[in-house]
C-alpha cells in the first residue's frame, strides 16, 4: 500500500511519453510532439518518415489523376475508401496527435465504418478527466460466478464472437486458497457451488504496468486517469505485452474479429471499443467510452450481486476509498510491484 | 528487558497508528495536488444519467449523504390500497397472500406482522412499532443486518445507479433481495468459458 501511495505521487510528475522507449529517446522531439502534433513533426525533419510523406503527396496526386481518368469505372465509395485508408496509414501515434488530428482520424474511422459495414458509429476521443484516477474493487464474498459481467463486457466492447473472446476471466476457487493459479477458469455448471468462491480477473490497470515498457512501437501506455490503453493502429502484434502481463489480461486477435452488425455497440472510443483488426492486441479499458462520460463500466453495471465497485480513488468521499480504507483488501501478486488499481475485498 | 519489550511494542503500535493516519493524509494531499477539487463535478458529464430513476433522500444517517431508489412503483401485484381499503374491508391475513412464501429466518423469529403493518398497509413498522415507509426498508433490515446496512450506506455492499460520480443514488435492499426470500438462487453461468482448465 505504501509503495502504491508513493507511486501515486509520482503519477502527477510522469509524462505519458516517458514510459515509451521509442518516444523517450529524443527528449526535444517529444516536447515538440506534445506542442504541435504529428504532422508538424513530419514536416520538420528530413528523415525516413518525411520522405514517405513526400511520397504520399506525389502518389496522392498520381492517384487522384488516375481516379479522374477512371471515374466511370470506380464508384464513389471505393474512391473515398481508398483515400481514407491512405490518410489513415500515415497518421501519427494517438499520443502525439493534436486535437484537430484526433478529430480528423475519428471522422475518417467513422466514415470507413459507414463504407465498409454500412454502420453509422460515433467514435469519441474524450481526454482523461482532471483530478481523476480510476480504481476498482471486487468483493469475493459476494460474487456468485453468474458471469453477467462477462456477457455485458462482450456486448459493450464489441469482442470477437467467433473466438468467444472475453476480457474477464472468472476463477472458481476452493476455500482457503487465494492464488488464482489453483482456481478453475473453465467451470460450467450450476453456480454458486458449495464450498467454492469466485474471483474475477481482468486488466488491473497497474500504476507500474509491465506491459508498457516492453512495447517496441509505443502502441500502449498509461493515460493520466490511470487507464492502460492500446492504439490499435500502432500495434504490430508482437505480443510482448501479453507475455509481460502477470494477470493474463491481454487478448490477441488471431483473425479478423466478427461482430454481428445488429449487435455492434455504436457508442465507441478511439482507445476503447472501436473495431479491432486482425493481428492486434486488445484488453479491458475500464470501458473508457463510458467511464470518461461519468458512467460505470459495463461489468459493474451488469453485476447482479453488487460485487463490483468502481470509482475515483482521488475523491475522499468515493465508495472505492471507503472500501480501501475500511475493508480487508488485497491485490493479486502484490510482490511483483506492479501496483494494480484493482482491489479485492471481503466482508 | 521488560522495559525494552514495552518500549518496542509501543513503538510498533504507534508506528502502525502513524502509518494508518499518514495513508489518509497522503491521499488527502494527493487530492490537493491533483487539482484540489477532488472529483470533477461537470453538469455535462452528469446529463441524463439519473432521469430514468425516481429516488428519495435517505433517512439513514445525516452525516452520510445519499439517495435511494423508490420502491412503490415496483409492486407487481398492485398497491395495497386497491384491496385493503377501509370501505372494502378485505381481511389482511396470510391466507389472502398465498403467492408469498416466507423463507426468511425461521417461523418463530419472523412472520408477516414482524415487518408489515396490518392496519396501515402503506407503511412497514420496526420492532419498536416505529413507522417506516416502503421506500426506506433498509431501516427495517438494519435491525438484524446492521453490518450489511452499514457497508451498504458507504458503498461496500449493494449497487449504485447512474454512474460513478455526482449524486450518489443507490439501490434499496429490496431492489436486489426479495424480502420474503432473500437468498440468491443457483443458475448456470451466462457465458461459456473460453479458457483452458488451469486446475492441476
Amino acid at each position: 500500500m505504501r509503495n502504491f501511495i508513493s507511486n501515486l505521487f509520482k503519477h502527477n510528475k510522469k509524462t505519458s511519453s516517458s514510459q515509451c522507449p521509442v518516444f523517450s529517446q529524443d527528449k526535444t522531439t517529444t516536447r515538440v510532439d506534445e506542442e504541435k502534433g504529428a504532422k508538424q513533426i513530419l514536416d520538420k525533419k528530413q528523415n525516413r518518415r518525411s520522405f514517405l510523406k513526400g511520397m504520399t503527396a506525389t502518389a496522392g496526386a498520381g492517384a487522384s489523376l488516375m481516379a479522374v481518368g477512371a471515374s466511370n469505372l470506380i464508384d464513389k465509395d471505393a474512391k473515398e475508401k481508398a483515400a481514407l485508408k491512405w490518410e489513415e496509414f500515415f497518421k501519427g501515434n494517438y499520443r502525439v496527435m493534436t486535437e484537430d488530428e484526433k478529430k480528423a482520424t475519428v471522422k475518417r474511422l467513422e466514415e470507413l465504418s459507414r463504407i465498409n459495414n454500412n454502420q453509422n458509429v460515433s467514435i469519441s476521443a474524450d481526454a482523461p478527466l482532471e483530478g481523476v484516477l480510476f480504481g476498482y474493487a471486487f468483493n469475493i464474498s459476494k460474487c456468485q460466478g453468474y458471469g453477467d459481467c462477462i456477457e455485458a463486457c462482450i456486448e459493450e466492447n464489441n469482442l470477437d464472437r467467433k473466438s468467444n473472446m472475453q476480457y474477464i476471466k472468472m476463477f472458481e476457487m476452493d476455500h482457503g486458497k487465494l492464488n488464482v493459479e489453483s482456481g478453475d477458469a473453465a467451470y460450467f455448471h450450476q453456480v454458486p457451488k458449495d464450498d467454492k468462491f469466485y474471483i474475477g480477473t481482468q486488466c488491473m490497470h497497474c500504476e507500474n504496468p509491465p506491459c508498457v515498457p516492453v512495447c517496441p512501437t509505443g502502441a500502449t501506455w498509461k493515460e493520466k486517469d490511470g487507464i492502460v490503453v492500446v492504439d490499435y493502429d500502432w500495434c504490430i502484434g508482437c505480443r510482448y505485452c501479453e507475455a509481460a502481463c502477470p494477470y493474463w489480461a491481454r487478448r490477441f486477435n488471431w483473425a479478423e474479429p466478427e461482430v454481428p452488425k445488429e449487435k455492434e455497440n455504436k457508442n465507441q472510443h478511439y482507445l476503447g471499443n472501436r473495431k479491432k483488426m486482425k493481428g492486434v492486441m486488445e484488453k479491458c479499458t475500464f470501458c473508457v467510452q463510458r467511464t470518461r462520460k461519468g458512467q460505470e463500466p459495463a461489468c459493474v453495471e451488469a453485476c447482479p450481486t453488487g460485487a463490483r465497485v468502481f470509482g475515483n480513488i482521488l475523491d475522499p468521499n468515493s465508495e472505492i476509498r471507503y472500501i480501501i480504507e475500511n475493508k480487508k483488501v488485497f491485490r493479486l501478486k502484490e510482490e511483483l510491484g506492479t501496483e494494480p488499481k484493482f482491489w479485492y475485498y471481503m466482508d | 528487558m521488560k522495559l525494552l519489550i514495552t518500549l518496542l511494542s509501543l513503538t510498533f503500535f504507534s508506528c502502525n497508528d502513524h502509518h494508518h493516519s499518514s495513508l489518509k493524509e497522503k491521499l488527502h494531499k494527493l487530492d490537493q495536488s491533483m487539482g484540489g477539487k477532488g472529483p470533477v463535478e461537470s453538469e455535462q458529464i452528469l446529463k441524463d444519467r439519473l432521469d430514468d430513476f425516481s429516488y428519495q433522500k435517505s433517512r439513514w444517517n445525516k452525516k452520510n449523504d445519499f439517495y435511494v431508489l423508490e420502491r412503490f412503483d415496483k409492486f407487481k401485484i398492485g398497491k395495497c390500497q386497491q384491496c385493503h381499503d377501509s370501505s372494502k374491508k378485505i381481511p389482511n391475513s396470510a391466507s389472502n397472500h398465498k403467492e408469498v412464501s416466507l423463507l426468511h429466518a425461521n417461523k418463530e423469529v419472523m412472520n408477516c406482522k414482524t415487518c408489515h403493518n396490518t392496519k396501515d398497509t402503506w407503511n412497514l413498522h420496526m420492532l419498536n412499532n416505529e413507522k417506516v415507509s416502503i421506500n426506506h426498508p433498509y431501516k427495517l433490515c438494519s435491525q438484524c443486518h446492521f453490518e450489511q446496512v452499514e457497508d451498504w450506506s458507504h458503498g461496500a455492499h449493494g449497487k449504485r445507479v447512474g454512474g460513478w460520480h455526482g449524486k450518489r443514488v443507490i439501490k434499496n435492499c429490496t431492489s436486489c433481495h426479495n424480502p420474503h426470500k432473500p437468498q440468491f438462487h443457483n443458475q448456470m453461468p451466462k457465458v461459456t468459458p473460453n479458457f483452458l482448465k488451469y486446475k492441476r
